[in-house]
Protein backbone atom coordinates (compact mmCIF):
# COMPACT_ATOMS: atom_id res chain seq x y z
CA UNK A 1 0.00 0.00 0.00
CA UNK A 2 1.20 3.49 -1.07
CA UNK A 3 1.87 5.55 1.82
CA UNK A 4 0.79 9.33 1.31
CA UNK A 5 2.11 11.53 4.10
CA UNK A 6 -0.77 13.67 5.42
CA UNK A 7 0.43 17.25 5.04
CA UNK A 8 -0.45 20.54 7.26
CA UNK A 9 -2.68 21.67 4.39
CA UNK A 10 -4.68 18.32 3.92
CA UNK A 11 -5.64 18.18 7.65
CA UNK A 12 -7.33 21.67 7.18
CA UNK A 13 -9.11 19.90 4.26
CA UNK A 14 -10.43 17.59 6.24
CA UNK A 15 -10.98 19.27 9.18
CA UNK A 16 -13.18 21.13 6.74
CA UNK A 17 -14.61 18.54 5.18
CA UNK A 18 -15.65 17.23 8.44
CA UNK A 19 -17.10 20.43 9.90
CA UNK A 20 -19.41 20.80 6.53
CA UNK A 21 -20.83 17.36 6.69
CA UNK A 22 -22.13 18.39 10.66
CA UNK A 23 -23.12 21.53 9.46
CA UNK A 24 -25.25 19.38 6.49
CA UNK A 25 -27.19 17.08 8.71
CA UNK A 26 -27.43 20.14 11.06
CA UNK A 27 -29.20 22.29 7.88
CA UNK A 28 -31.40 19.38 6.39
CA UNK A 29 -32.31 18.84 10.18
CA UNK A 30 -33.79 22.39 10.27
CA UNK A 31 -34.97 22.65 6.91
CA UNK A 32 -37.36 19.79 7.77
CA UNK A 33 -39.22 21.30 10.27
CA UNK A 34 -39.61 24.45 8.42
CA UNK A 35 -41.37 22.20 6.28
CA UNK A 36 -43.31 20.74 8.28
CA UNK A 37 -44.29 24.35 10.04
CA UNK A 38 -44.78 25.71 6.32
CA UNK A 39 -47.09 22.79 5.26
CA UNK A 40 -49.07 23.52 8.57
CA UNK A 41 -49.81 26.85 7.54
CA UNK A 42 -50.62 26.24 4.18
CA UNK A 43 -53.52 23.35 5.63
CA UNK A 44 -54.35 26.33 7.27
CA UNK A 45 -54.66 28.95 4.92
CA UNK A 46 -56.72 26.43 3.37
CA UNK A 47 -59.48 25.82 5.92
CA UNK A 48 -59.68 29.24 6.65
CA UNK A 49 -60.47 30.07 2.66
CA UNK A 50 -62.94 26.98 2.86
CA UNK A 51 -64.88 28.13 6.00
CA UNK A 52 -67.22 30.54 6.32
CA UNK A 53 -65.04 32.64 8.37
CA UNK A 54 -66.78 32.98 11.65
CA UNK A 55 -65.64 32.66 14.82
CA UNK A 56 -62.13 31.81 13.58
CA UNK A 57 -59.40 30.45 17.00
CA UNK A 58 -56.53 31.60 15.96
CA UNK A 59 -53.60 29.76 18.32
CA UNK A 60 -50.66 32.30 19.33
CA UNK A 61 -47.94 31.77 21.52
CA UNK A 62 -48.16 28.21 21.61
CA UNK A 63 -50.33 27.55 23.99
CA UNK A 64 -53.24 29.73 23.86
CA UNK A 65 -56.34 30.09 20.96
CA UNK A 66 -57.12 33.48 20.56
CA UNK A 67 -60.35 34.45 18.79
CA UNK A 68 -59.64 36.74 15.76
CA UNK A 69 -61.54 37.64 12.80
CA UNK A 70 -60.76 35.93 9.33
CA UNK A 71 -59.03 38.43 8.09
CA UNK A 72 -56.93 38.96 10.55
CA UNK A 73 -56.04 34.85 10.20
CA UNK A 74 -55.72 34.78 6.55
CA UNK A 75 -53.19 37.83 7.14
CA UNK A 76 -51.23 36.09 9.89
CA UNK A 77 -50.50 32.91 8.39
CA UNK A 78 -49.62 34.25 4.56
CA UNK A 79 -47.26 36.44 7.16
CA UNK A 80 -45.63 33.41 8.41
CA UNK A 81 -45.97 31.37 5.46
CA UNK A 82 -43.73 33.85 3.55
CA UNK A 83 -41.82 33.94 6.51
CA UNK A 84 -40.65 30.57 6.07
CA UNK A 85 -40.29 30.36 2.66
CA UNK A 86 -38.05 32.54 3.15
CA UNK A 87 -36.15 30.73 5.96
CA UNK A 88 -36.53 27.63 3.62
CA UNK A 89 -34.73 29.18 0.32
CA UNK A 90 -31.49 30.44 2.92
CA UNK A 91 -31.36 26.71 3.87
CA UNK A 92 -31.23 25.58 0.27
CA UNK A 93 -29.24 28.13 -0.66
CA UNK A 94 -26.63 26.91 2.26
CA UNK A 95 -27.37 23.37 1.65
CA UNK A 96 -26.13 23.44 -1.66
CA UNK A 97 -23.10 26.04 -1.24
CA UNK A 98 -22.21 23.12 1.56
CA UNK A 99 -22.97 20.57 -0.98
CA UNK A 100 -20.58 22.36 -3.88
CA UNK A 101 -17.42 22.58 -1.31
CA UNK A 102 -17.50 19.21 -0.07
CA UNK A 103 -17.21 18.21 -4.17
CA UNK A 104 -14.37 20.24 -4.53
CA UNK A 105 -12.78 18.72 -1.00
CA UNK A 106 -13.52 15.42 -2.11
CA UNK A 107 -11.81 15.77 -5.18
CA UNK A 108 -8.76 17.48 -4.10
CA UNK A 109 -8.80 14.90 -0.88
CA UNK A 110 -9.17 11.84 -2.95
CA UNK A 111 -7.00 13.02 -6.12
CA UNK A 112 -3.78 12.73 -3.04
CA UNK A 113 -5.18 9.71 -0.73
CA UNK A 114 -7.60 7.50 -3.18
CA UNK A 115 -8.53 4.52 -1.12
CA UNK A 116 -6.42 5.34 2.05
CA UNK A 117 -9.41 8.11 2.70
CA UNK A 118 -13.51 7.39 3.36
CA UNK A 119 -15.52 10.82 2.88
CA UNK A 120 -18.88 9.66 2.89
CA UNK A 121 -21.68 10.47 5.36
CA UNK B 1 1.89 15.68 27.39
CA UNK B 2 2.01 19.62 26.63
CA UNK B 3 3.65 18.76 22.80
CA UNK B 4 0.08 17.27 21.84
CA UNK B 5 -1.52 20.17 22.26
CA UNK B 6 -0.48 23.60 20.56
CA UNK B 7 -0.52 26.04 23.10
CA UNK B 8 -3.34 27.83 21.68
CA UNK B 9 -6.94 28.27 22.91
CA UNK B 10 -9.91 29.91 21.60
CA UNK B 11 -11.67 32.49 23.23
CA UNK B 12 -13.75 30.08 25.65
CA UNK B 13 -10.15 28.17 26.74
CA UNK B 14 -10.80 25.01 24.27
CA UNK B 15 -7.34 24.24 23.63
CA UNK B 16 -5.87 23.79 19.97
CA UNK B 17 -4.40 20.41 19.30
CA UNK B 18 -0.94 20.24 17.33
CA UNK B 19 -0.56 19.03 14.12
CA UNK B 20 1.95 16.61 13.47
CA UNK B 21 4.38 17.06 11.23
CA UNK B 22 6.72 14.22 11.08
CA UNK B 23 5.60 11.55 13.70
CA UNK B 24 8.55 10.02 14.47
CA UNK B 25 10.00 13.47 15.58
CA UNK B 26 7.02 13.33 17.74
CA UNK B 27 7.65 10.48 19.20
CA UNK B 28 11.37 11.44 20.40
CA UNK B 29 10.05 13.72 21.76
CA UNK B 30 7.19 12.34 23.85
CA UNK B 31 8.09 9.12 25.09
CA UNK B 32 10.28 6.66 25.14
CA UNK B 33 10.27 5.56 21.21
CA UNK B 34 6.85 3.25 21.73
CA UNK B 35 3.85 4.30 20.57
CA UNK B 36 1.37 3.57 23.29
CA UNK B 37 1.86 6.12 25.28
CA UNK B 38 1.39 8.79 22.46
CA UNK B 39 -2.12 6.96 21.76
CA UNK B 40 -2.86 6.50 25.35
CA UNK B 41 -2.51 10.14 25.79
CA UNK B 42 -4.25 11.36 22.37
CA UNK B 43 -6.95 8.67 23.04
CA UNK B 44 -7.83 10.57 26.53
CA UNK B 45 -7.57 13.82 25.06
CA UNK B 46 -10.46 12.79 22.24
CA UNK B 47 -12.43 11.59 25.23
CA UNK B 48 -12.02 15.04 26.47
CA UNK B 49 -13.18 16.60 23.38
CA UNK B 50 -16.04 14.18 22.96
CA UNK B 51 -17.46 15.25 26.14
CA UNK B 52 -17.17 18.99 25.57
CA UNK B 53 -18.92 18.27 22.28
CA UNK B 54 -21.72 16.74 24.18
CA UNK B 55 -22.20 19.91 26.59
CA UNK B 56 -21.94 22.39 23.31
CA UNK B 57 -24.83 20.51 22.05
CA UNK B 58 -26.95 20.26 24.83
CA UNK B 59 -26.43 23.80 24.94
CA UNK B 60 -27.04 24.56 21.44
CA UNK B 61 -30.16 22.36 21.57
CA UNK B 62 -31.51 24.19 24.58
CA UNK B 63 -31.06 27.67 23.12
CA UNK B 64 -32.74 25.75 19.76
CA UNK B 65 -35.82 25.44 21.75
CA UNK B 66 -35.54 28.61 23.62
CA UNK B 67 -35.55 31.11 20.80
CA UNK B 68 -38.75 29.77 19.15
CA UNK B 69 -40.27 29.97 22.61
CA UNK B 70 -39.81 33.70 23.06
CA UNK B 71 -40.38 34.31 19.85
CA UNK B 72 -43.69 33.25 20.28
CA UNK B 73 -44.23 34.83 24.00
CA UNK B 74 -42.69 38.27 21.83
CA UNK B 75 -45.92 37.59 19.37
CA UNK B 76 -48.55 37.10 22.28
CA UNK B 77 -47.68 40.01 23.86
CA UNK B 78 -47.08 42.02 20.69
CA UNK B 79 -51.02 41.09 19.70
CA UNK B 80 -51.92 42.41 23.54
CA UNK B 81 -50.57 45.82 23.43
CA UNK B 82 -52.53 46.23 19.24
CA UNK B 83 -55.67 45.52 21.16
CA UNK B 84 -54.66 47.57 24.10
CA UNK B 85 -53.79 50.39 21.90
CA UNK B 86 -57.22 49.29 19.65
CA UNK B 87 -58.96 49.38 23.46
CA UNK B 88 -60.75 46.06 22.44
CA UNK B 89 -61.32 42.82 24.32
CA UNK B 90 -60.62 39.64 23.09
CA UNK B 91 -62.11 36.22 23.44
CA UNK B 92 -59.15 33.36 24.59
CA UNK B 93 -58.96 29.81 24.55
CA UNK B 94 -56.44 29.44 26.84
CA UNK B 95 -54.22 26.18 27.88
CA UNK B 96 -55.45 25.17 31.61
CA UNK B 97 -54.03 22.00 31.54
CA UNK B 98 -53.12 19.73 28.48
CA UNK B 99 -55.95 18.89 26.61
CA UNK B 100 -58.16 21.53 28.21
CA UNK B 101 -58.55 24.96 27.33
CA UNK B 102 -60.54 27.48 29.53
CA UNK B 103 -62.37 30.45 27.60
CA UNK B 104 -61.92 33.79 28.67
CA UNK B 105 -62.40 37.09 27.47
CA UNK B 106 -59.35 39.22 28.16
CA UNK B 107 -59.17 42.82 28.43
CA UNK B 108 -56.03 44.29 28.36
CA UNK B 109 -54.61 45.87 31.04
CA UNK B 110 -51.39 47.37 30.11
CA UNK B 111 -49.36 45.08 32.03
CA UNK B 112 -48.37 41.42 31.51
CA UNK B 113 -46.71 39.21 33.52
CA UNK B 114 -43.73 37.22 32.49
CA UNK B 115 -42.68 33.90 34.12
CA UNK B 116 -38.74 34.31 34.74
CA UNK B 117 -38.35 30.90 35.85
CA UNK B 118 -37.41 30.18 39.43
CA UNK B 119 -40.59 30.14 40.20
CA UNK B 120 -40.56 34.25 39.25
CA UNK B 121 -43.34 35.95 38.18
CA UNK B 122 -42.85 40.17 37.23
CA UNK B 123 -45.74 42.04 35.82
CA UNK B 124 -43.97 44.68 33.39
CA UNK B 125 -45.96 47.16 30.88
CA UNK B 126 -46.32 46.25 27.72
CA UNK B 127 -43.12 48.01 26.13
CA UNK B 128 -41.09 46.67 29.08
CA UNK B 129 -42.02 43.43 28.36
CA UNK B 130 -41.38 43.63 24.75
CA UNK B 131 -37.64 45.25 25.44
CA UNK B 132 -36.50 42.34 28.00
CA UNK B 133 -37.80 39.65 25.09
CA UNK B 134 -36.17 41.29 22.70
CA UNK B 135 -32.92 41.17 24.72
CA UNK B 136 -32.98 37.59 25.94
CA UNK B 137 -33.96 37.01 22.42
CA UNK B 138 -30.98 38.37 21.28
CA UNK B 139 -28.65 36.80 23.79
CA UNK B 140 -30.17 33.43 23.37
CA UNK B 141 -29.01 33.82 19.44
CA UNK B 142 -25.52 35.43 20.66
CA UNK B 143 -24.94 32.17 23.04
CA UNK B 144 -26.05 29.90 20.00
CA UNK B 145 -23.55 31.33 17.70
CA UNK B 146 -21.19 30.68 20.05
CA UNK B 147 -21.99 27.39 20.95
CA UNK B 148 -22.00 26.95 17.07
CA UNK B 149 -18.01 28.73 16.51
CA UNK B 150 -17.26 25.76 19.41
CA UNK B 151 -18.65 22.70 17.72
CA UNK B 152 -16.97 23.51 14.67
CA UNK B 153 -14.01 23.82 16.36
CA UNK B 154 -14.33 21.35 18.73
CA UNK B 155 -15.00 18.97 15.54
CA UNK B 156 -11.67 20.18 13.87
CA UNK B 157 -10.00 19.19 17.01
CA UNK B 158 -11.71 15.49 17.11
CA UNK B 159 -10.51 15.22 13.68
CA UNK B 160 -7.50 15.89 13.76
CA UNK B 161 -6.53 13.92 17.25
CA UNK B 162 -8.43 11.06 15.44
CA UNK B 163 -6.37 11.80 11.82
CA UNK B 164 -3.11 12.07 14.20
CA UNK B 165 -3.61 8.48 16.06
CA UNK B 166 -3.94 6.87 12.66
CA UNK B 167 -0.78 8.10 11.65
CA UNK B 168 0.86 7.64 14.81
CA UNK B 169 -0.60 3.67 14.56
CA UNK B 170 0.27 3.61 10.91
CA UNK B 171 3.63 4.99 11.83
CA UNK B 172 4.46 1.98 14.11
CA UNK B 173 2.50 -0.63 12.11
CA UNK B 174 5.18 0.27 9.12
CA UNK B 175 8.10 0.22 11.89
CA UNK B 176 7.13 -3.35 12.49
CA UNK B 177 7.02 -4.63 9.20
CA UNK B 178 10.79 -3.44 8.59
CA UNK B 179 11.63 -4.70 11.64
CA UNK B 180 10.94 -7.90 10.82
CA UNK B 181 12.36 -8.27 7.82
CA UNK B 182 15.28 -5.80 7.78
CA UNK B 183 17.14 -7.88 4.76
CA UNK B 184 14.95 -6.67 2.41
CA UNK B 185 14.95 -3.50 3.36
CA UNK B 186 18.65 -3.21 3.30
CA UNK B 187 18.68 -4.32 -0.53
CA UNK B 188 16.02 -1.48 -1.41
CA UNK B 189 17.82 1.43 0.45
Amino acid sequence: MGDVEVRKEDQLLINEFGRLNAKMHERKADRAVLQKSLEEFDDATTELAMGDGDDVKLMLGGESFVDVGEDFATEYCEAEQEKIQAEMDHEDAEIEKIAARQKELKVVLYGRFGSQINLEE
Amino acid sequence: MATILSGNTNPRGIPHVAFIDSVESTLAATTDGTVETLIGAFNELHQKFKILEGHKARTKMSMKQKIPEITKTLQLVEHLKAKHEAEEDFMSHYSLSEMIYGRATITPTGNVCLWLGANVMVEYPYDEALDILTLSLKNAKLRKDICDEDLDMLRDQIITVEVNMARVFNYDVKRRRDEKKPEAGAIEA
